[in-house]
């Protein structure tokens, strides 16, 4: 596992602009890789790509289930499609086709999902997901990841081009913290688990660029004298083995799992089955979004709504930390 | 002609033959398509055991996938899976699905049975046909039903748009669905002036006329429908060839009796 630096030296990182950037290298490395929008290409920073590959960028307009079949054709054909649009859009309108066009015949198209959770803010509940990694989850056989950083994403990308079969990679809109190392060679694959702060009271899960927000609510109680392990996941499906591990040296104490998704279907239910299939017993304290849809408001604003950031979480950790 | 005329009856003993052995099935959906699917393996692809094998062919996609008796049928029939094997059909473990399914059985080009989904598939190894530019052809064979889908609509407007005339799109249009006939649940025709306000190619021609069907393939399959994806509108008949099953909207989901297979064998080998 590899032990990454609490502080933000670098700023903050729009995960989109650094697809933008990975799906460039990845292109020219690969010319099997096709590149598919629905009408949100500039919002999926593709634009560039096209540019540069005309013949390889499709745009098949607000047709979102076309879009997804079409992709299985191209896998079928020996392509490499990637498939980008809003998480919402992808996962809850063709939720069908990426299961039997994509998912039941094993194809390798790899889909991203843009604006996951509820930080996409102000547009509100229709263009927000809550549940897209349930719904990917659910599907057999997708591999789903939540990077937690630009640098993890870039990581992610060299994984998922490597990678046969489907997979599906959520990404938020807003720059967010770098929190883990630059990425060292285009070999370099994701982390099963990340060290994020070092703690002794209470050990938490977290995933997505959310993460930021719990290592911020950390640092606010070391201060206070409560000590919280912080660890990121990006990999939700398959969760490594090795995650079993770290919550068993943890046996008798508390364990929460901070999620911008709804606490059903997200890493709380993947946990817990991780840890019921190794023999663990234990407690999750689910910080997510309760069975609700989210709504319009300041990203900020929104995720102290829901108690996934400032002082809001910084009390749920308090109180499951004693327990 | 004639060698064509006895495959596709050869086609129609095998469905009915699977349906009989598996105890359930789709046989109304199955024997009006069995023209179409000979016509394009026999005739156009000239498949063979080894056919699927090569990377540049043709490819076909059944869309509507409760049709898959009548493509195991062909299958066997032009030799690229073995005949004794339809006697499998829907039986636990067995590569014949009950629709298609392409990791199991790999000379299925792709897994189908949620209605609607095969034709954006075959419009994506279209745009791949184009893209490396091989001189073959992506089929869909669709049920006049499954075209009530929305997808199947977003998949013929934009390749319409976007001109992509390596796709043929073929209408098994034998006038009932699952619930009733078309105009009971929900009328689509006339289907022609839609499609071409879409921008393709149409042909509409008799679907159990061997002759025509493949002189339409042979149309579709050239450069005369120009630079337009290709609509085949096969008028065909439910339960095509077995007089107690054709045009009769029970016989979409049914099972064959062993009286009603000796009867429909004879109806068919003649």
């Amino acid at each position: 596992m590899a032990a990454t630096p609490t502080n933000v030296p670098e700023g903050y990182v729009s995960l989109r602009d650094v697809f933008g950037d990975a799906i460039m290298a990845l292109g020219a490395r690969d010319p099997r890789i096709v590149m598919l929008d629905a009408d949100l290409a500039s919002s999926t920073r593709t634009m560039k790509f096209k540019k540069t590959y005309p013949d390889r960028h499709y745009n098949f307009g607000i047709a979102e289930q076309n879009m997804v079949g079409a992709a299985a054709g191209f896998a079928i054909s020996g392509y490499i499609p990637f498939v980008n649009t809003f998480a919402s859009f992808l996962t809850r309108r063709a939720c069908d086709q990426i299961a039997i066009s994509v998912a039941y015949p094993k194809l390798n198209v790899k889909f991203f999902g843009f604006h996951g959770g509820i930080n996409l803010g102000e547009d509100g509940a229709t263009q927000q997901a809550v549940e897209d990694l349930a719904i990917m989850q659910g599907i057999p056989g997708i591999r789903c990841y939540a990077p937690i950083d630009g640098n993890d994403l870039a990581r992610v990308m060299n994984e998922v081009a490597d990678v046969e079969g489907p997979t599906y990679v959520r990404l938020s809109r807003f720059p967010s913290p770098l929190l883990t190392p630059k990425v060292a060679s285009a070999d370099e694959r994701a982390a099963a688990c990340r060290l994020l702060t070092e703690g002794g009271d209470l050990l938490v899960f977290t995933t997505s660029t959310l993460a930021a927000k719990v290592i911020e609510a950390a640092a606010a109680l070391k201060a206070e004298g409560i000590g919280i392990r912080v660890l990121g996941i990006t990999r939700l499906k398959p969760l490594g083995e090795e995650i079993a591990a770290e919550a068993e040296e943890f046996a008798g104490k508390s364990i929460a799992v901070v999620e911008e998704h709804s606490i059903h279907g997200g890493l709380a239910d993947g946990l817990s089955a991780l840890l019921d299939g190794a023999g663990i017993s234990h407690r999750i304290e689910r910080i997510g979004v309760p069975d609700r849809f989210g709504e319009s408001g300041h990203p900020d604003a929104l995720l102290e709504a829901f108690g996934l950031a400032g002082a809001p979480l910084r009390e749920r950790l308090k109180a499951a930390a004693r327990g | 002609m004639e060698k064509l005329e006895a495959s596709a009856r050869r086609i129609r003993a095998h469905i009915l033959t699977q349906i009989n052995a598996a105890g359930s099935g789709h046989p109304g959906g199955s024997m009006s398509c069995v023209e179409i699917l000979a016509a394009l393996f026999s005739h156009r692809a000239a498949a063979g055991a080894g056919w699927f094998g090569r990377n540049a062919r043709d490819h076909v996609i059944l869309s509507k996938g409760h049709a898959a008796p009548a493509l195991y049928a062909t299958f066997a029939e032009v030799g690229m899976i073995p005949e004794a094997e339809l006697r499998t059909l829907r039986q636990l473990g067995s590569r014949l699905q009950g629709h298609p399914d392409r990791t199991r059985l790999p000379e299925v080009e792709m897994s189908t049975g949620s209605l609607g989904q095969g034709l954006s598939v075959s419009l994506g190894i279209a745009l791949a046909l184009k893209l490396r530019k091989e001189p073959f052809y992506s089929y869909a064979i669709l049920g006049d039903g499954e075209i009530n889908s929305g997808q199947i609509w977003e998949a013929i407007a934009y390749a319409g748009a976007n001109r992509i005339d390596r796709l043929v799109a073929i209408l098994d249009a034998n006038g009932i669905q699952n619930d009733g006939r078309i105009e009971e649940v929900l009328e689509l025709r006339p289907y022609a002036p839609k499609l071409e306000a879409f921008g393709w190619a149409v042909r509409e021609f008799d679907g159990q006329n061997m002759a025509e069907v493949v002189d339409a393939v042979d149309w579709a399959s050239s450069d005369a429908p120009g630079d337009k994806p290709r609509f085949l509108i096969a008028h065909t008949t439910k339960g095509a060839g077995v007089s107690f099953m054709a045009d009769r909207a029970d016989w979409h989901s049914h099972t064959v009796s062993d009286e009603q297979l000796k009867a429909g064998l004879e109806e068919v080998m003649g």
